[in-house]
């Protein structure tokens, strides 16, 4: 019981600090992971995300709902997606009112000058990280003779693929999960 | 048509929502012109300009975008209790969906094909996070003051190993303080 308060407890904290959409939860996620590998490891953490990538709905709110389910079933997803949800719903309820002076507000301004760019370098530490466990299979660390030791050529060679092809002009548009299926089945066919 | 004098039910609030959850892949902004279909065309919950007016404030608001819009739109509509509802239906297809998916998940993931497929899988998967981010960053990051704090964020995390809830913290409290001195030095200059 005290270990489904334990993730009731984070989710909300998760639900109120993270800024700028669904991707947005994901360095919390990471850290979680990383501390409590007993709820769920790094390495499930990205193959839920790649789920939640393929599954309708916003990407959050899946994750949300499969951290809870791997841990207390259909109880536990009810519960985590709810306590992600809770804090912006109360938020909003509170600011309906004054919504145009809170916009306009310069200090709520000056505020999210500073927090967009971090969030954004948060989701890209969370990104590096992500590359460290599918590229090296371990974290950074700054022993590169142990870092180094189970790069992995393959996987290094599907992401820069996957990268180049994702941001080029005409394929902006092809959704993640055509490019996840496509590494599904690259990774089966070569056993990566 | 007016939006205010008819009065939608809450349980159809609920499941106009529960299609906009169950019907959107990506989620985010890719929910943003879904949302808009179903509230502003096909039901008239609220004005085309009130929900414009209101996405940059969701931006301002901690959580999922996508929910916050249907928390909105829900209040808009029929209050508190309608901002239950909306949010509960947009929820609720994810919650379903990803029980049967883990469940079937759990079942398969000892397999060795699966295992090959997943492990090609986490490198597609950092490939559309960094994609995001050299999306996001296009619009954001852009000034020299924002590409500073964007690095340091990333680099406290990736390699220092900070919490992330400290760097946001520390990141709202600085914007505060340095856009106030900076306004109050340039007042000094004149």
């Amino acid at each position: 019981m005290s270990k489904l308060l334990f993730l009731i407890v984070k989710y909300f904290e998760i639900g109120l600090m993270s800024f700028g959409g669904g991707l947005a939860t994901l360095p919390f996620l990471m850290r979680l992971a990383q501390k409590y590998p007993e709820y769920l490891t790094q390495r499930e953490l990205i193959d839920i995300i790649a789920i939640s990538e393929s599954t309708p709905g916003p990407l959050g709110v899946n994750a949300a709902s499969f951290f809870g389910y791997r841990n207390f079933g259909v109880l536990g997803a009810i519960l985590t997606t709810i306590s992600l949800v809770t804090p912006s719903f109360f938020i909003i309820l509170i600011l309906f009112n004054i919504l145009e002076k809170y916009k306009k507000s310069e200090n709520v301004q000056n505020v999210f000058k500073a927090l967009r760019p971090a969030s954004i370098g948060l989701i890209a530490a969370a990104a590096f990280s992500v590359f460290c466990l599918a590229v090296f299979d371990k974290q950074w660390d700054f022993n590169f003779t142990d870092f180094f030791s189970n790069f992995n050529y393959k996987s290094l060679i599907l992401f820069t693929i996957s990268l180049i092809l994702m941001n080029i002009k005409k394929l902006k548009k092809v959704h993640p999960v055509v490019f996840i299926a496509a590494g599904a089945l690259i990774g089966i066919l070569l056993k990566i | 048509m007016n939006t205010q004098n008819k009065k939608i039910s809450l349980l159809k609030l609920f499941f106009i929502f529960f299609k906009i959850g169950l019907f959107t892949f990506g989620g985010g902004y890719a929910m943003i012109p879904v949302i808009k279909r179903e509230a502003v065309d096909n039901n008239q919950l609220l004005t085309e300009e009130e929900m414009l007016n209101f996405i940059p404030v969701s931006q301002c608001t901690p959580g999922v975008l996508a929910v916050n819009l249907s928390t909105f739109v829900g209040k808009k509509s029929r209050g508190f209790f309608g901002a239950l509802f909306s949010t509960l239906g947009v929820i609720t297809p994810s919650i379903i969906i990803i029980s049967l998916v883990a469940f079937i998940f759990d079942k398969f993931k000892g397999n060795k094909y699966v295992i090959y497929a997943f492990n090609a899988i986490r490198a597609v998967v950092s490939a559309t996070i960094f994609t995001a981010v050299i999306s996001l960053a296009k619009s954001a990051v852009k000034k020299p003051f924002e590409i500073i704090i964007c690095l340091l964020a990333f680099v406290a995390v990736a390699f220092l190993k900070i919490n992330p809830i400290i760097v946001i913290v520390i990141s709202g409290i600085f914007g505060f303080f340095f856009f106030r001195l900076k306004k109050m030095r340039g007042k000094k200059d004149e």
